[in-house]
């Protein structure tokens, strides 16, 4: 038997290791390009974090001499405060827009490819294209203002026109201005985001959205009209229907969407580097503008040790918010 | 649907209120859709509009929404203007280089092998060492066209370049060598490659030289080429990583496969800086290699194939199997064909994806014979502040091939968009 079945069995692993062979000479590009680019590179991140240098010098090591300059980087800080404000804002509200806009969509109806077609405009033009289109709209003789005149005109008040891209007014100054309440520029961190900055996330906003919505109206189709026969023979209204049943179906792709946009908005960088170059006032900076900057030397030395120390840092502040997240929401679905 | 609460008699006023409410609530529906629609397409229209304006009409308040006289002349105005800079050597041969790899690469996969084993003609132990030789000379033929092309070229460009297209070259040898071809067509169809492969850098070359310097038609082509030819090496190596991963048993599979996953979720600011550098040091700034070369697979590519691939069956592979198909035939003859839809999803979506990415160009090319649309565009603004007629056609210009591209294959974008979010 032992004889009639070793034949068999290393007939059998010789085929097991042609096909191992092939799989890893299909899989070459794919390793060689990650061993060099994503695992090589990520090591010599860590590095470069504990040195300085910048590209026509040697590296020279530092220690921890980045990290412990972390908490006293009131640029750098600065830069972390406005992309949270930035998060925290467009976050939430670019999920809750296409929800709503999907579900709107998902209705039975005619044209509806056409909708589709024109929603998904923005978020296939590049950031740069929209950008551009945005500095014109909001310039001072632009179409924003004159729609803010028109809308004012109508109850009667004048718009005072606003220089959308160079104003560094927050928006907690703004509402506590009218009861005299004056917030220091050594407090600006509860100054709240400026007018630019809240111009920019608008902005942004209005080129995501198409994005996120093609996900949900994907994720709507898959769920089965069965749930919502049943929950409208318990009697559900339609507003309970969409509580009870859409939203707890849509949990996988809304975790999926909060995830793709913290990841996405906390490195902000085409609409700042296009638009205000991180003014006025720092309102607009952040940290990858910063690394960039400080990588290339845009405005001074070029600080190669620095600029992955702060990258590093990012990484771990994404990595925490997106955790949380799959958290929170995980623990929401347990729940169910 | 509407006479049934007539027929059971709740009485016809309120069969009328139910039909008149579901109508109201359907065109408020439309309404609300269309006035989104409006808002949402508005900014195109207006800039589409703004473009034909005059200077001064362009940012006269109150704005206007047509132009008072129609300046058709603006748009090949922006093709004639000239930021200076002439076509550098090192650019265009980059170029050329980059469409050459790409041609031999089709040419040898497309040749280099026949559907029987041929059993008369050149043994392997001639025919391994001989095509390596080959693929030797060509890595050398780089290296010495960078040198006559590029005055002062460096030798660490010259030997990067050369290492990474050959081992490239090498790559391509091992697909197909690893099925038992007939040697002698091996050698015919890599000798005819390579010569393919000169054949079009030489004719790319001239191109780009032709295209000029710092020129909207140039930039153009830039932003053209690195799409077209990003997009079409991914589709390659993409699809051949995820038939390893959706067909092929091999150890590992699981570790490389969850790898691959985690690294789809690494924030790109961790890895600038030090790919930066990388970058630099092999001299590829300013270079076509130095986009393409980082980019020619992606994570994302290979996961999107690969779950279309696992939902496809499996029959025509294991009835070819057992005729003595090889894996490369397979993959070529039956694997590629059935994933024909999946592989035009991730060509747009890497198209697009090449043409609107403004931070990689802007970090490695930086001189203006070798900018993309989207860098240039920032340049051009800067150069031609008080002419938003002018800025509005260039970003036209650039968005008008995408919006395009979009509307005639909405289909496969909405797809690997919501695959991508839904499987994944």
């Amino acid at each position: 038997m032992a004889a009639l079945s070793n034949p068999f069995k290393s007939l059998k692993s010789q085929a097991a290791r042609r096909e191992a062979f092939a799989a890893y000479i299909f899989l070459s590009p794919y390793l060689l390009v990650t061993l060099i680019f994503t695992v090589g590179v990520f090591g010599f991140a860590i590095y470069i974090s504990f040195t300085d240098f910048n590209l026509f010098t040697a590296p020279e090591w530092v220690g921890l001499k980045h990290y412990q300059s972390l908490f006293t980087d009131r640029k750098f800080i600065r830069s972390l405060v406005n992309a949270f404000y930035y998060a925290l804002v467009v976050v939430p509200v670019q999920t809750s827009l296409a929800i709503l806009l999907a579900v709107v969509l998902n209705a039975p109806m005619r044209a509806k490819q056409f909708f589709r077609t024109i929603f998904y405009a923005p978020s296939v033009t590049s950031s740069v294209v929209i950008s551009f289109i945005f500095w014109w709209l909001y310039l001072k003789t632009g179409y924003i203002n004159f729609a803010f005149t028109k809308i004012w005109g109508l109850f009667g008040a004048e718009w005072e026109m606003i220089n959308w891209l160079n104003d560094p007014r927050g928006l907690f100054q703004l509402i506590l201005a009218p009861f005299g309440v004056n917030i220091p520029s050594s407090l600006w961190y509860l100054r709240g985001p400026s007018i630019t900055w809240m111009a920019i996330m608008a902005q942004n906003i209005f080129t995501t959205v198409p994005t996120f919505m093609i996900m949900f109206l994907a994720a709507l189709q898959d769920i089965p009209p069965s749930l919502y026969e049943a929950a409208s023979i318990d009697g559900a209204s339609k507003r309970q229907q969409f509580f009870k049943v859409t939203l707890p179906m849509l949990r996988p792709v809304i975790l999926l969407v909060v995830v793709l946009g913290t990841i996405g908005t906390w490195q902000i960088f085409d609409q700042v580097a296009i638009l205000t170059a991180g003014g006025p006032l720092d309102t607009t900076l952040t940290p990858v503008y910063l690394i960039y900057t400080e990588a290339l030397g845009v405005s001074g030395p070029s600080r190669m040790g620095y600029a992955a120390s702060r990258a590093f840092v990012l990484g771990l502040i994404i990595f925490f918010f997106t955790f949380i997240q799959r958290r929170f929401i995980e623990r929401g679905t347990e729940h169910n | 649907m509407a006479s049934i609460p007539a027929n059971v008699g709740t009485g016809k006023t309120a069969a009328r209120v139910m039909i008149t409410r579901k109508q109201v609530v359907t065109a408020l529906r439309y309404l609300l859709l269309s006035a989104v629609g409006l808002l949402v397409f508005a900014p195109f229209i207006l800039s589409f509009l703004g473009s034909f304006k005059t200077n001064a009409e362009i940012i006269a308040f109150p704005p206007t929404l047509f132009p008072a006289e129609w300046q058709v002349g603006n748009w090949p105005r922006l093709f004639r203007t000239d930021l200076g800079g002439l076509p550098r050597p090192e650019g265009t041969t980059s170029i050329g280089l980059i469409v050459g790899l790409f041609a031999f690469y089709l040419t040898f996969l497309l040749t280099g092998m026949s559907n029987k084993k041929g059993d008369e003609g050149v043994p392997m132990r001639v025919g391994l060492p001989l095509a390596l030789l080959l693929i030797g000379l060509g890595s050398l033929g780089v290296s010495l066209f960078l040198g006559s092309q590029v005055p002062g070229a460096s030798m660490m460009l010259r030997s990067s370049t050369a290492v990474a297209i050959g081992l490239l070259m090498l790559i391509a040898l091992a697909i197909i060598g690893m099925s038992e071809p007939d040697w002698r067509r091996v050698l015919v169809a890599l000798a005819g490659s390579l010569l393919v492969g000169a054949l079009v850098t030489w004719l790319f070359h001239q191109l780009a030289i032709l295209a000029g310097g710092g020129r909207f038609l140039r930039w153009f082509f830039n932003t053209a080429l690195l799409s077209v030819i990003r997009a079409f090496l991914q589709l390659i190596f993409c699809s051949m990583a995820a038939y390893a991963f959706a067909r092929l048993k091999f150890p590992g599979k699981g570790l490389i496969f969850s790898f691959m996953l985690a690294s789809m979720m690494l924030p790109g600011a961790v890895t600038l800086v030090p790919a930066y550098v990388l970058i630099a040091r092999l001299e590829w700034i300013n270079k076509f290699f130095g986009i393409v070369f980082p980019g020619i697979v992606t994570a994302f590519g290979i996961f999107l194939l690969t779950q279309f691939l696992k939902a496809i069956p499996r029959d025509l592979e294991e009835s070819a199997l057992v005729d003595g198909a090889s894996y490369f035939q397979i993959y070529r003859d039956i694997i590629l064909p059935l994933a024909r839809p999946a592989l035009l999803t991730l060509f747009i979506l890497q198209f697009q994806a090449m043409w609107n990415d403004y931070l990689t160009p802007l970090l490695y090319l930086n001189t203006a014979d070798m900018w993309v649309l989207n860098v240039a565009l920032q340049v051009f603004q800067q150069n031609f502040k008080a002419e938003w007629n002018l800025v509005l056609v260039g970003a036209m210009v650039n968005a008008v091939p995408i919006l395009l591209l979009f509307f005639f294959f909405s289909r496969y974008y909405i797809e690997g968009v919501s695959y991508a979010g839904v499987k994944g």
